[in-house]
């Protein structure tokens, strides 16, 4: 039977071992000529019958994983050696096999003898692992750690792409993590099912068959897939199965806010996602980013999203709730402190945007919630993963106001209907002959002899004279006594049209980035470190950022995992801009009022020797005392703000695996941070002052979750969790200001000339929960969600304060039930969820204001905030049904979402009549509703191995409005003012029943019945009263588009990003037309014209009375008539563009690195439409508040250019 | 969870003399800051001029300005409340004195709201949660109850019982002295409905004649210190020297110097160029231009940061005292007489000597056939830094040069309802928005919403 056998059988004993010695129990050998076959045992030994020469097939659980050629010994002990090679030496006497083995118990020590035999790896191995044997010199060597063989690969995505920290899980449990370029380096264990998943990409098993030979993992990207095992990250960090989820979450990868670089990380998601608004104002100075997801459906002070970074709750709202900064009335935009996080640690973003994916975390969620996943491990196999990023660039002054270069400075003169324009001063030589350096003046008449000509330098508006190169003399050609060294010089009257744009310098700012990464079946680990050095556009102004972080898993044992956490960053800033309407801010001093013949470089000159300030607003020739305006070069270097900010967060906590179906976890979340802010001025011809604020903020969470997941039959699966969380929070501000310096530039308390006048503020605050949350899967296509959260919060009274709120969730995939060959994936979806919130401290005990003093007098006032001991929490229902849908195979998706939240119980500080003793009533009021469409669609028109194209855009709309306000009491209450702006006191953002949320309130154009608008005899347009709707600051809808286009290591990628309606009252405007400033004020020959202003007469005639320029500018606009300064806050972006390219890898391994890739960027690069003049719509907010739609002097905005470069080894 | 929800920086009890010292302060804060006393009193009464920006001048209203004036009741209205509150509830901690001086106070300035806008609220007013809408109550009415308050409030007085010690900053608690303020008020409140309710007005002011009213020495002054934050509210110490929004107006300057007047060098500042006094039309829109140069600051007394809050002085008591002779009324005393002592007493409130006083008295002498222009001018010049008093006066006695020219000058009203000076204020724009229907209801009731309507008090 067995003629063509070489050699007669016979029976060989033999020990099988594994890389590191070890016996390898369980594995198949097989005798290639007789089919023989033994298993090893325990201790690896085996007894095989052989014909002599044979080949010898090793097999584990049905794999082939190797052959040798039999050894001429009997007994020997085969190991498996690197490169695919085995190692033989004779067996040892003492350790006879277990079984089976009768013979060969004597050592044969004498004729020791290496062997090798070598075969190649079975070409039949399963069809899950393709070989390529040609790439093998383009994949890492096969290694040997310390434990186990190990097998090689890379992760890629569909055009060849590595894709990084893909995840690989083993049947166990245990999990590895791939390096940032692709690669990984795993245990082999043959026969294994291992997972591979990335973020983004749909997971893929692959059996492990063979270690020598490098592994290629494919991945498609989620999008493009039918997310059969899709993973997202829900709430509390939780991971679901994409298919499982009933709700809306939206995803971004980290290299998004990585690439492109913003100081502010949130400002790069700007047009990336469905539901969420985001703005800013010139962000890359530093300041705040409103992020509202699916509008604003709270009326009091916060609908800001929440930010959870691994489980931490970032504290994000500014330091010290400025309600004048806030209304456009000045102080500093100290920006939103989640800007701590280092963009390079971001792995992903996950928006949950509804009431059913952000139920578990209870009313802090109630606004959705941003949850950042940071990045973990990196490195495989023992081996360190290293990345460093180094990315500098490059800010510019975009777009700023169209100002006219026809008209110098002067103020008007409104007693005369043909005024044109304001005339020079005169100074006369004989008159004050100390003011002139020689000579008698530029200028002789006859009569009175010599003089100079001088602009009238007190007045900061721009109705002088023509700007034709007269002679005159400068603002700063007095004070000889004051050694000035350009006295008595002359200038020319000329424009100066640059003048403003060249005060912004270019801005710059470096980043520099390293992480080291490792990870074993021990554990994980990760260490970063950046440092973020900004030089902003102003003069003066700086930011610098150090961010150290550290995060890592160790397995104690194969059930208890420890992970820990710790970020430190440190922030420091001088020279932010002033926001609003005071001299801190560039605008209110360049756009709002000002003098457009201003020569730049001769500001720069604002001190004199003697210190003091040279002011281009000095009241007069012989008085330099600034008389408004204070030099912006003087704030700059004299008069600046500083600030900084040290944080630290992070988490600690264990993961236990208590049976194969349980699991618990245990974890503390701290964050908390330090400011110091502190804001000066300087004593001059000014007193002087100084403010300081220091805040100690410190939130803590001790969170406890049960996690249950068990199939029941084969049709059913239940995940269960449930979980406690205490929430501890303690904020605490202290601010210490004083008018009056003893000395100039020292800024402490004691070199207060008066008293110092201390405001504590000390916020506590503790909420109790109890959660749980219970998803039912049938058939592994319709999922069933259920959550329920218990709260007690310490804001709310005894007897008020525990509140339960439920939602229930589905989705079904039902292209697993109707297989129609055009559609790829469709899945249904559905939500209803309530949401319980509280509110802050301190709002439900009567108590007196905070004592103060006058003189030694103690002074105790009633606290004009009536607090309210019935408060109720407050409730919003949200339904939500949604839509995922893939055609065309998967190359074009769509996902919609359709929701309805109602809010009720308010809890607001009702702004409430002062004649009833009192300015506010906290109260539950009200209900709003919000209803709105979310659209996602994406779609790859090209694709080809080399090619790709891929288009994503998101819609969504939103419409939020107040229902019903129902104050106590007072029935007939229509509307809430969430804000009145500062300097005019006439323009609210308003809620109003019936009315969209917000509506801005002021004074309107009267009109006749017809419609015509009604002017009265001096051709001054009559205003209304105060109480009209002149806007709303919801907008229509927002979106953005994005195209991408990837050819072999070269990417290129386009976001356009868009907000149609939505509306704003503008300062900028408003002031800049009644000064003289803007370009319209001196088009068209207007100034030598006049105007008629188009309108009728009380009696109904067409009124013909005829204005100069100035009374109208003055006189027509926002001042008067608040409507006509409401702009339409519509905009179409070019928001970034972004080049990459993925160097060679034989360049990366010159420099002993893996992987190189360098990108060039640009970013606010064009705003192709808008219809609001003179500022950028998207720009424009003061602050995150709610307090919105109201432009107090917005700073311009910049466009950003950079490059990025990233290195992994 | 108690402990935690309550506030540490707050206190949960307040004793009166805190309270008094706050509202004091608090009600003198708002009558003689920028917004009030500046952009409205002291330019609607033509003593100083805007320099740019003259919209204030030219009667387009700042409704910052507004909303502090309507502050009062929210800030020093609701502290003197909250005293006779806590009066009612333990007359042994706070006592029936106390409470009393706290509604004098609330009658000062109850009076000066309607006087300012006409109809207020007032019996509605101040009861928090039971009403954040309240009604606005007819300005003779509250007039009405407000006679009756003072009177309520000196038939309590008691010295045996206890009064505010230190925290008392007019009178340190002297119940002689603040029966004789609430006299006063009751005058003052007498004589402004002296053309409207003649009879009412003489028997209101007789009244409060026989029972005795400030004498010199007894001027009713917040006393205001030297050092920050607790200064004279626009003066030119804290922040940024000397007040760049006004100069002297042309108005009050050439009177003053027609009647060589030894008040002026302290009213206002020389001129920096040729040390003159010169001031500046009234509320034309003119071209800004050297403006700093050309004309007077307001003087270094009146900026000083020690410059007392006014509440009511001898030298006004004295006027009314005047008019009240003039017109007939059952006082003691010649019109003469009072005016002189009147004019006398405000000269040694602003350090002139005595000699000058005197001297100056003589030069302009009461007029009894010319009486409202003879004591309005007068009046007028005395009542300078106190711009609300002195506008209202302005309107009610509608007086002009004693030679019958006119005194003050028309600015180029940006109001079309105005000509020559508002007759009052607009309601706050707020109150349209917070307490709508009253808001609508009041302005009916007076005549319209606008700076034109006359009170009821004004019959010129």
């Amino acid at each position: 039977l067995f003629a063509m056998a070489q050699g007669s059988p016979k029976t060989v004993n033999g020990k099988l071992l594994g890389l590191d010695g070890t016996p390898q129990s369980g594995y198949t050998l097989q005798s290639k000529a007789l089919q023989s076959q033994a298993t090893t045992a325990d201790d690896g030994r085996f007894s095989l019958k052989t014909n002599a020469g044979d080949s010898i097939i090793i097999i584990f659980q049905s794999a082939k994983l190797g052959a040798f050629k039999l050894p001429d010994m009997d007994n020997f002990q085969v190991q498996f050696a690197e490169g695919n090679k085995f190692k033989f030496t004779p067996l040892a006497a003492a350790t006879p096999a277990a079984d089976s083995s009768g013979v060969g118990k004597t050592p044969q020590t004498d004729s020791l003898k290496k062997d090798t035999g070598v075969v190649n790896a079975p070409h039949d191995s399963t069809a899950a692992v393709p070989h390529d044997s040609t790439k093998t010199a383009a994949v890492p060597d096969t290694s040997k750690t310390g434990d186990s063989v190990m097998v090689k690969g890379t992760a890629t995505d569909f055009a060849n792409h590595p894709i990084a920290f893909v995840n690989v899980t083993y049947s166990n449990g245990k999990s590895y993590t791939g390096t940032e370029s692709g690669t990984f380096s795993i245990p082999f264990k043959p026969g294994e099912t291992v997972k591979f998943s990335a973020v983004g990409y749909e997971a893929k098993t692959v059996v492990l068959t063979a270690f020598d030979k490098p592994l290629p993992v494919q991945l498609n990207s989620a999008a493009n897939t039918q997310q059969l095992q899709e993973v997202k990250v829900t709430a509390l960090g939780l991971s679901k199965k994409g298919k499982a989820v009933g709700y809306s979450v939206q995803e971004v990868k980290g290299d998004v806010v990585q690439t492109a670089k913003e100081t502010n990380f949130v400002n790069a998601l700007q047009g990336r996602l469905s539901g969420v608004q985001i703005n800013g104002n010139s962000g890359s100075m530093g300041g705040s980013t409103k992020v509202t997801i699916r509008g604003n459906k709270s009326i009091t002070g916060n609908n800001n999203a929440l930010f959870v970074v691994d489980g931490i709750f970032m504290g994000n709202n500014n330091p010290v709730p400025s309600y004048n900064q806030q209304i456009g009335g000045g102080g500093y935009d100290y920006g939103s402190p989640i800007q701590d996080i280092n963009p390079d640690d971001i792995d992903q973003v996950s928006v949950l945007k509804g009431a059913a994916a952000t139920a578990l975390y209870g009313s802090r969620g109630s606004n959705g919630v941003v949850l950042i996943t940071t990045k973990k491990g990196g490195g495989s196999g023992g081996k360190l993963g290293i990345t460093y990023s180094f990315n500098a660039q490059m800010d510019k002054v975009y777009k700023l106001p169209g100002y006219q270069n026809r008209y110098g400075g002067g103020s008007a003169n409104l007693a005369d209907p043909n005024f044109v324009a304001s005339s020079f001063d005169t100074l006369w030589y004989s008159k004050n002959p100390e003011q002139f350096a020689s000579g008698q003046g530029t200028y002789t008449d006859p009569v009175k002899g010599g003089y100079d000509l001088m602009p009238q330098f007190a007045a900061d508006e721009s109705w002088g004279p023509e700007l034709k190169g007269q002679v005159i003399r400068p603002y700063y050609s007095f004070d000889r006594d004051k050694n000035n060294p350009y006295f008595g010089t002359t200038s020319k009257w000329l424009p100066q049209p640059d003048n403003v744009r060249d005060f912004y310098r270019t801005g710059l700012t470096f980043t520099n980035s390293v992480s080291v990464g490792g990870s074993s079946d021990k554990g994980t680990f990760r260490l970063s470190y950046s440092n973020l050095s900004q030089k902003f556009m102003l003069p003066n102004a700086n930011n610098s950022r150090n961010n150290l972080g550290f995060n890592g898993t160790y397995k104690v044992n194969s059930a208890i995992t420890a992970l820990a956490s710790a970020n430190y960053s440190v922030n420091r800033a001088t020279g932010r801009p002033g926001t609003g309407f005071s001299g801190t801010n560039p605008t209110e001093v360049f756009s709002l009022y000002s003098q457009r013949q201003l020569e730049i470089d001769k500001l720069k000159y604002y001190q004199f020797p003697d210190g003091s300030q040279v002011s281009w607003n000095r009241k007069s020739f012989s008085d330099p005392t600034p008389a408004s305006a204070t030099t912006p070069y003087w704030t700059a270097n004299k008069g600046y703000e500083s600030d900084n900010r040290s944080r630290l967060f992070g988490m600690a906590g264990v993961e236990v695996k208590a049976t194969s179906w349980l699991n618990l976890s245990g974890k503390v979340f701290l964050d908390q941070f330090s400011t110091l802010q502190e804001e000066r001025i300087p004593k001059d011809y000014q007193t002087g002052g100084y403010t300081r604020t220091d805040r100690t903020f410190q939130e803590l969470n001790y969170q406890f979750l049960a996690t249950v997941r068990k199939d029941i039959g084969k049709k059913f699966d239940i995940t269960a969790t449930a979980g406690g969380n205490i929430m501890q929070q303690r904020d605490e501000i202290n601010t210490g200001t004083f008018t009056g310096l003893i000395v100039p530039d020292i800024y402490n308390y004691r070199n207060a000339a008066g008293r110092v006048t201390y405001t504590p503020y000390l916020f506590r605050k503790q909420i109790n929960s109890v959660f749980g949350d219970v998803t039912i899967g049938y058939m592994n296509s319709v999922y069933l969600e259920l959550t329920g959260r218990n709260d007690w919060a310490s804001t709310l009274p005894a007897g008020n304060n525990s509140y339960f709120y439920p939602s229930a969730s589905l989705s079904a995939v039902f292209s697993d039930w109707v297989k129609w060959k055009w559609l790829s994936f469709g899945k249904f979806r559905a939500s209803v969820a309530q949401i319980g919130s509280d509110t802050d401290p301190y709002r439900t005990q009567l108590a007196y204001g905070i004592p103060g003093l006058f003189g030694s007098n103690p002074i105790i006032a009633k606290d004009p905030n009536l607090n309210n001991n019935q408060l109720l929490p407050e409730k919003s229902t949200e339904v939500e049904a949604g839509l995922e849908l893939k055609f065309l195979n998967n190359r074009v998706g769509l996902d919609a979402t359709v929701y309805s939240r109602t809010t009720k119980n308010l809890i607001v500080p009702l702004q409430v009549s002062p004649t009833s003793g009192y300015n506010y009533y906290f109260a539950n009021i009200g209900k709003s509703r919000s209803r709105g469409l979310e659209i996602e669609l994406t779609g790859r028109p090209v694709e080809s191995k080399n090619f790709t194209w891929d288009i994503g855009v998101n819609y969504s709309m939103n419409r939020s409005k107040l229902l019903a306000l129902n104050v106590p009491n007072n029935p007939d209450v229509d509307r809430y003012i969430v804000g009145t702006e500062r300097r005019r006191n006439s323009v609210s953002t308003a809620a109003i029943v019936g009315q969209p949320l917000f509506v801005l309130t002021g004074t309107d154009y009267t009109r006749d019945a017809g419609g015509n608008k009604i002017l009265d005899t001096s051709g001054h347009y009559v205003p209304t009263d105060a109480t009209h709707i002149i806007g709303s600051t919801q907008p229509k809808f927002v979106g953005g588009v994005s195209n991408s286009f990837t050819y072999k290591h070269i990417s290129l990628s386009a976001l356009i990003d868009f907000q149609n309606g939505g509306s704003f009252f503008s300062y900028t405007n408003m002031y800049g037309l009644a000064s003289g400033l803007l370009d319209v004020t001196a088009a068209n020959n207007i100034r030598e014209t006049g105007i008629t202003p188009v309108g009728v007469t009380a009696d109904g005639k067409e009124s013909t009375k005829h204005i100069s320029a100035a009374d109208h500018f003055k006189n027509n606009f926002g001042t008067n008539v608040n409507a006509a300064n409401v702009y339409d806050a519509s905009y179409v972006y070019l928001r970034e563009v972004r080049l990459g390219y993925e160097l060679p890898e034989r360049w990366a391994k010159a420099i002993k690195g893996r992987t190189i890739k360098i990108s060039l960027y640009g970013r606010n690069l064009w705003l192709i439409h808008s219809n609001a003049p003179n500022v950028d719509p998207s720009n424009i907010i003061n602050s995150d508040s709610n307090i919105q739609g109201l432009e107090g002097g917005a700073l311009p905005s910049t466009r950003t250019y950079g490059v990025n470069l990233n290195v992994g080894f | 969870f108690t402990g935690l929800n309550t506030d540490p920086t707050k206190p949960s009890t307040a004793p009166p003399d805190a309270l008094i010292t706050g509202a004091e302060k608090a009600a003198s804060d708002v009558l003689y800051n920028n917004f009030v006393n500046g952009k409205i009193g002291m330019l609607y009464s033509q003593y100083w001029s805007q320099t740019q920006k003259e919209s204030d001048s030219q009667y387009k209203l700042d409704e910052a300005c507004n909303n502090t004036l309507w502050g009062l009741y929210s800030g020093a209205l609701s502290n003197l409340q909250e005293v006779v509150r806590l009066s009612s509830v333990n007359a042994a901690a706070v006592s029936p004195n106390e409470a009393a001086i706290a509604n004098i106070l609330s009658v000062w300035l109850y009076q000066t709201l309607a006087d300012v806008y006409g109809n207020v609220p007032y019996h509605d007013a101040l009861t928090g949660l039971n009403n954040f809408t309240p009604h606005y109550d007819s300005a003779q009415a509250i007039y009405d109850s407000l006679v009756q308050k003072l009177d309520a409030q000196v038939a309590v007085f008691d010295t045996t019982k206890s009064t505010f010690k230190t925290g008392e900053l007019i009178y340190q608690g002297n119940l002689t002295k603040w029966r004789k303020l609430a006299n006063s008020l009751k005058l003052r409140i007498g004589i402004r409905m002296a053309d409207a309710a003649p009879e009412k007005s003489k028997q209101v002011v007789e009244a409060a004649a026989a029972a005795g009213v400030l004498q010199p020495g007894d001027d009713a002054l917040f006393p205001y210190l030297a050092t920050t934050p607790d200064q004279f509210p626009f003066n030119e110490q804290s922040g940024t020297g000397i007040p760049n929004d006004y100069v002297m107006c042309k108005t009050l300057v050439d009177f003053m110097t027609s009647l060589k007047d030894p008040r002026l060098p302290v009213y206002a500042r020389p001129t920096k160029g040729d040390g003159s006094y010169q001031g500046k039309p009234y509320g034309l829109g003119l071209p800004f231009g050297n403006d700093f140069t050309v004309y007077s600051y307001p003087g270094t007394r009146v900026y000083a940061p020690d410059f007392p809050g006014i509440v009511c002085t001898y030298s006004e008591v004295e006027f009314a005292l005047a008019e009240a002779a003039a017109r007939g009324y059952a006082v003691s005393g010649t019109a003469e007489g009072h005016y002189q002592n009147a004019i006398a007493a405000n000269m040694k409130f602003w350090g002139i000597a005595d000699t000058a006083a005197q001297a100056y008295i003589t030069t302009v002498p009461y007029d009894a056939a010319n009486w409202r222009n003879s004591i309005g001018t007068q009046k007028w010049l005395a009542l300078y830094m106190q711009g609300i008093q002195s506008w209202i006066e302005r309107v009610r006695l509608n007086f002009k040069k004693t030679d019958g020219s006119d005194l003050f000058t028309a600015p180029n009203s940006l109001d079309p309802t105005v000509q020559l000076v508002p007759y009052r204020l607009t309601y706050p724009i707020s109150e349209g928005n917070v307490n709508s229907t009253n808001y609508h209801q009041a302005g009916e009731a007076i005549g319209g919403d606008t700076k034109g309507t006359k009170l009821w008090w004004n019959r010129n």
